[in-house]
């Protein structure tokens, strides 16, 4: 408590005053000289009985005023247990409230609430507490993380924002949040900048170094027991799902059920099971087959049993998955490494792990249908396409497909009849090259991998400068400013151009980890451009401006996330898992978004210590009253003015009777 | 401290010139002055004892009967005027909104009253009830007896409670010399006189003499206008009472009617007036009423006998 806060509240001792005015005057009535005194009744008794109530009245009043006037002075003493925004020195705040929309929020704490509705009541409750000249932005922890209110001073728009929020199935990206939220405020005007974070941080350790926040919210990270539908698919005459569980006890005693109705689009599930299982008692991810009658097909599945987190009780059962299937395109005496075995491109791609699949490709398919199968298509120092393999792989495109080319040496080297389109336009030149790597800021968008691109030594590189198609846009650069990778949008597909081959003897650049990212992005971005049958909720789906496209789901139709996009793109972002509906101009397809297993098997756990030092005054904050007080101070003052109105009125009524009798006489 | 300064003047100083301008602005015909002239109005016959005027001797009797009657006569300049002044303490009161202590008014009444009797030729004296340095004037006339009479109302310092003793003290000399038809004026706020005095000054109406009381109030006395709790000090006597103003004024002021009514109803069965006059008002209005109320009880004294 500081000196100031102390002496305001000393000024409470002043509300003895009053009572001490009152005793000292109480005793002594006025005394008049009166000659006609003996004709005045006494009343005594009266008098003071008369006065004593309006005197208590008036003394409770008055002494509440002073007690108010020291808690406004020493405003924001005040501990409560509501969420307030701390301010060291009383300064306007720069706060950006991180706050977890990810599925695990959905579970249901002892106290009766979800942590959705405590987090969110936490947030509105430091929005409310902000004050004018205070800075609040927003930013969502469900992967990926992104900026629900960008920072601003209309604090009004930021209430409404969180207002209308609400929980969703995805994943959880809080350290990607945490760096969204200190970048938002990193330039603003307020000194005293926060992070709130909201979670109840089920995800992998934040680690010790990073910048600090505030966790004010710990009760969040309360452990539950949960176990929830991750996916489920048809496997021929066969339903298998993968459910994943907290704990044993989570699992002990329930099974799983498979429906003829798709209970996550609202349909009745009172019908018996198709098909059951039983989960087996432990933690973590598990699958299960459910084995369908004859000529039934099961369209939902159902958990037996009740936990914290009814939401992912119940699933949809999608059609048979197909892995991202990815062609890779590269010469093994070039694109592999000196020890021998796959190309790097592969090695990478094989490394990344996840559900795809990579078939090396010894020449470019001249049919679409041959490339139909693939989702991205890689090419390493190509030599140039004929025109029938330009045709195929344009009617490829089309389809939302991703094709990327890294340009080697042998990219001036066309055939005759061929070329490098839709990669490039005529002939490119290859340069020896004494620039030391790439520029980190022209590839901020890989993340924090980019970094390692400063040092790739290449030999030599592709000149792009004047080689680019119309809609070409420059996404990354060496340090002197030459292109270094090119990206073009062509009809719904994606189509992107390296001036580096991944040969370890033309440059590092397959041998650092920012190649992995760079791969992961162009999987991610396949992912979402092609619609894989399953994917993750937050995952966006992309559809060209020009083509109808609707998307109906669990929550009913999608709404368009991003429609006036440079690129022209209709983008739709499920945020719930279940079944989806795609229609598009080509056709109608049908997309399942499954959950994240890690989601429901990591255990809530409380944030580092050290991470949250910087914050520790906001786990009991203090909260501003002094718009309720300055009320209640204004509620007084016209108490005590009606008081004293009340008592002035018969008073001046008879003094003008008083001077009427007088002029009368 | 000065005698002067014993007495709150206010703005009634200086009293002799406060006076003077005071009896200009009364109207001056209130009462006859028939000193020089025809009007003797006949008293009556009794029988002649030596020594007697003879040109009172009757003579119609005498042709008529052979008896020897004088004929006795009353005549009108024989009204002379008794100032009758309370100087007891109470009469020291002065509250903020008057213009002066009631000693001071009555002063300036009294003063004013002997001005306009004076100047018609009538006699004016003098006498106080209670107070210090207090001395009466017999019943004088002429130039000097306006400037002794404003000396000694001067002079004259309110104090102590009137007694019953005081008050007859100062009723005696209209008593034994104040003759038919003189006016006897007594200057008072009637709070603290003695018990009986009501009778006793109304006893003086006996004999033709015209007796008019002049209540004199401070605004405060008129309508308590006090609030909250109050402690009230009596000036005479130790009576200090505690109250509550606002639940005291009614009854207070009643009680103030029921004493003044009192008054009224002794001195006016006698043939008396009561006149109240406040000293926020206008002393040429009090005077003038004043001399209407003489000059109704005069009237009605006439017509009585």
């Amino acid at each position: 408590m500081s000196f100031l806060v102390t002496l305001a509240l000393g000024i409470a001792a002043f509300a003895a005053a009053p009572l001490i005015a009152h005793l000292l005057r109480r005793g002594k009535a006025r005394e008049q000289p009166f000659p006609p005194a003996r004709l005045v009744p006494p009343a005594r008794s009266l008098a003071r009985e008369s006065r004593r109530l309006d005197d208590r009245l008036l003394f409770a009043i008055r002494a509440a005023l002073v007690v108010l006037l020291a808690v406004l002075g020493a405003t924001p003493l005040v501990q409560c247990s509501r969420l307030s925004v701390e301010r060291a020195s009383g300064a306007s705040v720069a706060l950006a409230i991180v706050l977890d929309d990810s599925l695990s929020m959905r579970a249901r704490l002892p106290s009766g609430d979800t942590r959705w509705e405590r987090a969110q009541s936490g947030a509105l409750e430091l929005a409310r507490s902000a004050r004018r000249g205070d800075a609040l932005g927003v930013v969502l922890a469900g992967r990926p993380a992104r900026v629900l209110v960008p920072p601003t001073t209309d604090l009004d728009s930021v209430r409404r924002a969180l207002s209308d929020l609400k929980p969703t199935d995805r994943g959880t990206d809080l350290a990607g949040a945490l760096r969204m939220a200190h970048s938002l405020i990193a330039e603003l005007p307020q000194r005293d900048k926060q992070v709130a974070l909201l979670s109840d941080f089920a995800v992998e350790p934040l680690g010790e170094a990073g910048p600090a926040f505030l966790a004010p919210l710990p009760e969040l990270a309360t452990k539950v027991d949960d176990c929830g539908i991750v996916s489920a698919e048809r496997r021929g005459a066969r339903v298998e799902a993968a459910v994943a569980c907290t704990s044993a006890s989570a699992a002990t005693g329930r099974s799983i059920e498979a429906l003829g109705s798709d209970p996550r689009m609202g349909e009745p599930t009172s019908g018996s099971a198709l098909g059951t299982a039983a989960l087996a008692p432990r933690g973590g991810t598990q699958v299960l087959s459910i084995a369908l009658p004859a000529g039934r097909e099961a369209l939902g599945v159902r958990l037996t049993g009740s936990d914290a987190l009814e939401h992912d009780d119940t699933g949809s059962v999608g059609r048979e998955a197909a892995a991202l299937t990815i062609g890779v395109h590269a010469d093994p005496s070039r694109a592999s490494p000196s020890t021998g075995g796959r190309t790097l491109i592969e090695q990478a791609l094989q490394a990344l792990g996840g559900d795809v699949a990579v078939r090396p490709l010894a020449v470019l398919p001249e049919d679409a249908k041959e490339l139909s199968a693939f989702s991205v298509l890689l090419l390493d120092d190509p030599t140039g396409l004929g025109p029938e393999a330009r045709a195929a792989l344009d009617a490829w495109l089309a389809r939302g497909k991703v094709a990327a080319a890294f340009l080697g040496p042998r990219s001036e080297r066309v055939q005759l009849g061929s070329t490098l389109e839709p990669f490039a336009h005529g002939a490119v030149r290859w340069e020896a090259t004494r620039v030391p790597g790439l520029d980190p800021e022209s590839l901020a968008w890989l993340g924090p991998e980019a970094v390692a691109l400063a040092d790739i030594r290449p030999r030599g590189r592709s000149l792009l400068e004047g080689a680019d198609l119309p809609g070409t846009k420059v996404r990354g650069r060496f340090q002197d400013g030459a292109p270094f990778l090119h990206a073009r949008e062509q009809q719904r597909g994606l189509v992107l151009t390296f001036a580096l081959p991944t040969s370890a003897d033309e440059s590092d650049l397959s041998l650092r980890p920012a190649f992995l990212a760079l791969l992961d992005h162009l999987l991610e971005v396949a992912r979402e451009r092609a619609g894989p049958s399953r994917s993750e909720p937050g995952t966006a789906w992309r559809f060209p401006a020009s083509s109808r496209a609707e998307v109906i789901g669990p929550g009913g139709t999608l709404p368009i996330t991003e429609a006036t996009r440079a690129e022209g793109e209709r983008v739709f972002t499920p945020e719930l898992a279940g079944r989806y509906r795609v229609t598009t101009s080509e056709g109608t397809e049908e997309r399942t978004v499954v959950l994240d297993p890690l989601e429901l098997t990591t255990e809530p756990r409380a944030p580092s210590e050290t991470r949250q030092a910087a914050g520790r005054a906001a786990s009991s904050p203090g909260v501003d009253v002094s718009p309720e007080v300055v009320l209640v101070l204004l509620g007084l003052l016209g108490i005590e003015s009606a008081l004293r109105i009340a008592r002035l009125v018969p008073r001046l009524r008879r003094r003008v009777e008083r001077e009427e009798r007088i002029a009368a006489e | 401290m000065t005698i002067r300064d014993a007495i709150d003047w206010g703005r009634l100083a200086p009293l002799r010139l406060k006076a003077s301008t005071l009896a200009d602005g009364v109207y001056a015909g209130a009462h006859r002055s028939l000193r020089r002239g025809a009007g003797v109005e006949f008293g009556g016959h009794r029988n002649y004892v030596p020594g007697d005027e003879l040109r009172f001797l009757d003579r119609h009797a005498r042709m008529r009967h052979g008896l020897l009657l004088i004929r006795e006569f009353e005549t009108e300049t024989d009204r002379a005027l008794r100032l009758v002044v309370d100087a007891s303490a109470s009469m020291s009161f002065r509250s903020e909104r008057a213009p002066a202590a009631k000693y001071a008014y009555a002063a300036l009444l009294a003063a004013a009253l002997a001005r306009v009797a004076l100047a018609r030729g009538d006699r004016v004296s003098l006498d106080f009830i209670g107070g210090e340095r207090t001395l009466g004037l017999p019943s004088t006339g002429g130039r000097e007896a306006f400037e002794r009479i404003v000396g000694h109302l001067e002079t004259a310092r309110p104090s102590g409670a009137a007694t019953r003793v005081d008050l007859e003290t100062a009723l005696a000399p209209s008593l034994r010399y104040a003759r038919r038809g003189t006016a006897v004026i007594v200057l008072s706020d009637l709070l603290d006189l003695p018990d009986g005095a009501p009778e006793l000054v109304a006893g003086l109406s006996a004999s033709g003499r015209s007796v008019i009381v002049v209540q004199v109030l401070d605004p405060v006395e008129l309508t308590f206008p006090f609030h909250g709790p109050i402690a009230l000090a009596a000036l005479e006597g130790d009576t200090r009472v505690e109250t509550d103003a606002a639940a005291a004024q009614g009854a207070y002021l009643e009680a103030l009617e029921a004493l003044t009514r009192a008054w009224e109803s002794s001195v006016v069965a006698r043939g008396g007036k009561l006149v109240r006059a406040g000293t926020h008002g206008d002393p040429v209005e009090a005077v003038r009423r004043v001399l209407e109320a003489l000059s109704r009880a005069r009237e009605g004294e006439r017509r009585q006998r």
